[in-house]
């Protein structure tokens, strides 16, 4: 049976029969504003996800998930790269687990951009975790001579963003 | 695992597997390629008029809107097939009620050859019993020649959110 323990209502039965679970470890935060100069040369910087949207067992804290139990997780992100140049010719971003680094978005960044400069790149995967295992984001752009990209934010809109939940 | 008087909601097999049946989840897609609707900058408002399935009837194929039935975290996938030209750039763009997310930004057609190409975007949102999410292209660098590729069968352009906790 769907059960309920006597601390907290933790389902969540709609009119008809559809059912939300309020503890399951869920999150999405994002950057709420510009870090600028993070990396375009090499450098390999873990990204800021300052502002929580929503994080239903705290799980979320300095940029890190960490799991709180054994299980099958989703992972999603976004990260809005700015200020990409021509040099910027190679790149990376990852999700790193504990277990394992998942990597995505092998671009030549220096031929995609907007003519601000602006290239968004998006990752996900599933992800085994053990309990205390901890999720980061990470990026690399090579080539431009120095670290001018920066990974944008904003006050409101979603433009660098991370969010999982646990699945199974 | 637990039936009411009317339907079965969660079904567990002897071999334990779950499935929902009556939890909130859409695929819907275009059916016929819509002409000319942006390119210059103009937000297009895209509309799934075919539904694959919609197990608690939350989408509108005449206005694009999904609307949330429940409380709760809704994992949202889209994806659109444009017919794209030279110096086309803009993004995607998933609207909600409480926020809005912001894909694909980027030049398109030095990310890839100008023709039919498919760009997706897909996040957790948070949404509120009654809250609502559309989608729509907003791409600039040219006239407003871009269209919205279609298909039933191979999907080019659609829809597919679900609730997941």
């Amino acid at each position: 049976m769907v059960t309920q323990n006597n601390v907290n209502a933790s389902y969540t039965l709609g009119a008809n029969r559809e059912l939300a679970n309020n503890a399951q470890p869920a999150f999405c935060a994002y950057n709420s504003s510009t870090d600028a100069d993070q990396t375009g040369n090499g450098t390999l910087v873990t990204v800021d996800f300052d502002t929580e949207v929503f994080d239903q067992n705290a799980d979320f804290a300095a940029d890190t998930f960490t799991a709180p139990v054994t299980g099958r997780y989703y992972f999603v992100y976004q990260l809005e790269l700015d200020d990409i140049a021509a040099a910027n010719t190679s790149g990376n971003s990852f999700i790193v687990t504990s277990n394992r680094t998942f990597y995505h978005n092998y671009y030549d960044y220096g031929n995609c951009q907007t003519a601000a400069g602006i290239y968004a790149i998006q990752g996900n995967a599933q992800c085994d975790m053990d309990a205390a295992d901890t999720s980061t984001i990470q990026v690399q752009i090579n080539n431009g001579g120095a670290d001018t990209v920066d990974v944008n934010g904003h006050a409101t809109d979603m433009l660098t963003f991370y969010a999982g939940y646990l699945t199974v | 695992m637990t039936n009411n008087s009317c339907n079965t909601y969660i079904i567990a097999p002897a071999s334990h597997e779950v499935t929902m049946p009556l939890q909130p989840a859409v695929l819907a897609c275009v059916a016929n390629d819509v002409s000319n609707v942006t390119g210059d900058g103009t937000a297009y408002t895209v509309i799934c008029d075919y539904e694959h399935y919609d197990q608690n009837a939350d989408y509108n194929t005449g206005t694009g809107i999904f609307t949330s039935p429940l409380t709760g975290i809704y994992l949202m996938f889209q994806q659109l097939g444009l017919n794209v030209f030279s110096g086309n750039n803009g993004y995607l763009k998933l609207i909600t009620s409480n926020r809005n997310y912001y894909f694909c930004t980027r030049l398109f057609t030095n990310f890839v050859a100008p023709g039919v190409n498919y760009f997706s975007g897909y996040t957790l949102t948070d949404l509120d019993a009654g809250d609502t999410s559309t989608m729509q292209a907003v791409i600039s660098g040219g006239a407003k020649s871009v269209d919205i590729k279609s298909n039933i069968s191979t999907l080019r352009t659609y829809f597919n959110p679900k609730l997941v906790c």
